[in-house]
């Protein structure tokens, strides 16, 4: 009884220092969806421009009409990776999705075909879709979808929703 | 007196009022049909005598670069018609369907499964071409507000002046030319006659080098709406027949998830599903020929292929009448194949 007034002292005292070591998962940023390929980030919504500026023209390219000629989706065909446009009628050519075809694409903080799921979780904590063959992170609407097959990265994709 | 004479002025005003804005909506309303052919689909059926259809196709070009009337009524004597619209997702093909109801008596609704993949309005210029053509109904004004994208505005539905108004600096002589021209039919019963050929890499359907998919199941609204036209179809007593068109392509893939969804959808609800992929080859397509966009949608080879196919199995599966024992029906569809191989004709001459 004498000594419960210090006890309960050092008990409030940790308790205060641990929830301010605890920062709200608020205050952490996310870490953005995006792909980096030849030294370019690729954003989904990125203009087409801008794009094949920085990535050069050495890609095939395939085309085709939307309905009622609504605009054009393209296919930006490079070596490691395929980069989807859609050309409106009117406005902006933007890029709306990139499939990685190799390991000569990676994330930002370091992801790419050939990783294991466990680096995955590592690297980006727990997905907001997961099933046996894919993990998905969702950013407002863009996703970042990671192609699983025997607990191995074998796609790795960013597309808008 | 006075107070008459004030009353009588500004309903005269009202009048020139309507009038005008009127006028102007009909001018600045796109209209010219032959500049956008796949725009105006659904007027067509508007603009015709449906009362004698017995099956009617819904959905988006899978069925309308896909199934030919023409030839089903060649083959078969099968009176149909396509009522198909671009990119018709669920809720429109729900709205199309309550049209035809009113119009028709349908024994079979045939309808593509590939708007299943669409969880969420995508466009106002298909939502457009879809609900525009309807005429104004409680279900339309439903289907209007659970269609509409960000920035739409349902008024604009009810008075397409609110939209079109800022088209006036882009007006051209044809926009008012075309006011005073007969509006020609832009498709065959529905079905839009495509003659080109480009063919494919490959002479069978794959869908390599695809769009990645960030959710590959199917969207509660879109469910909801298929739930509501199946009930809709049993209520009127019509055989609901779905059907996924023989393309897999990397602009319009059919991932085997769609396709496991799928077949589990048909059995849950007891109807018949059909994907054509599965038949391919069978039914004699090849990508190499049959196709006017590299594998993308069908030509008119290839959708009197798949037609043929599927006539077949539409005689043998509902009590079909074979329309072409009756004269007055027989000589009202020579007026349709002629026009059919007039279309198919300047297709090929182009």
């Amino acid at each position: 009884m004498k000594h419960i007034r210090p006890i309960l002292f050092a008990v409030g005292l940790l308790t205060l220092f641990c929830t301010i070591g605890c920062r709200p998962v608020s205050d952490v940023p996310p870490t953005p969806l995006t792909l980096l390929y030849r030294d370019t980030i690729l954003t989904v919504g990125m203009q087409e421009n801008e794009m094949l500026a920085a990535l050069g023209d050495d890609f095939t390219l395939t085309e085709a009409q939307s309905c009622a000629g609504q605009g054009t989706d393209r296919l930006y065909t490079y070596s490691s990776v395929r980069l989807y446009v859609f050309a409106p009628e009117q406005g902006e050519a933007r890029l709306s999705g990139v499939t990685c075809t190799d390991d000569g694409v990676q994330t930002e903080d370091g992801l790419r075909i050939g990783c294991t799921q466990a680096d995955v979780m590592v690297v980006r904590g727990l997905p907001d879709e997961q099933t046996n063959t894919r993990m998905v992170y969702r950013q407002e609407r863009t996703a970042l979808i990671f192609t699983l097959r025997d607990g191995q990265v074998t796609g790795i994709s960013l597309t808008q929703e | 007196m006075r107070k008459c004479r004030r009353l009588l002025g500004f309903a005269v005003f009202l009048c020139l009022l309507a009038l005008f804005l009127g006028v102007a909506q009909v001018l600045l309303v796109p209209h010219d049909r032959a500049a956008n052919p796949e725009a105006f689909l659904l007027y067509d059926y508007m603009e015709s005598d449906a009362a004698a259809d017995e099956v009617v196709f819904l959905g988006d070009c899978e069925v309308y670069e896909a199934f030919s009337p023409v030839t089903l009524w060649q083959n078969y004597g099968i009176i149909s018609r396509v009522c198909g619209s671009p990119q018709q997702l669920l809720w429109h093909s729900y709205a199309v369907l309550c049209e035809v109801l009113e119009r028709s008596d349908p024994r079979v609704v045939v309808m593509s499964v590939y708007g299943l993949c669409y969880g969420q309005p995508q466009s106002e210029a298909y939502n457009r071409m879809a609900l525009d053509p309807l005429p104004l109904s409680a279900i339309k004004w439903q289907t209007v507000r659970a269609s509409m994208t960000e920035g739409e505005s349902g008024l604009s539905y009810l008075f397409p002046l609110l939209r079109y108004h800022g088209r006036w600096s882009q007006l051209t002589w044809r926009d008012v030319t075309t006011l005073f021209e007969q509006q020609q039919p832009v498709s065959s019963r529905g079905y839009l006659v495509k003659t080109g050929v480009k063919g494919a890499l490959n002479s069978l359907p794959n869908h390599e080098g695809a769009a990645p998919v960030g959710d590959l199941s199917f969207g509660d609204m879109a469910l909801d709406y298929f739930d509501r036209i199946v009930a809709l179809c049993r209520e009127n007593d019509v055989q609901l027949v779905l059907v996924k068109a023989p393309t897999d392509s990397w602009r319009y893939p059919w991932y085997e998830e769609y396709e496991a969804q799928m077949t589990a959808l048909a059995e849950c609800y007891d109807v018949p599903y059909y994907n054509f992929l599965e038949d391919f080859e069978a039914i004699g397509l090849d990508l190499t020929t049959d196709t006017y966009d590299a594998g993308l949608h069908l030509n008119v080879y290839g959708a009197e292929k798949l037609s043929v196919w599927f006539g077949q199995i539409l005689t043998e599966q509902y009590a079909l009448t074979d329309g072409r024992e009756d004269e007055a029906l027989a000589a009202e569809w020579q007026g349709e194949i002629d026009r059919y191989e007039q279309q198919k004709k300047e297709g090929e001459n182009e």
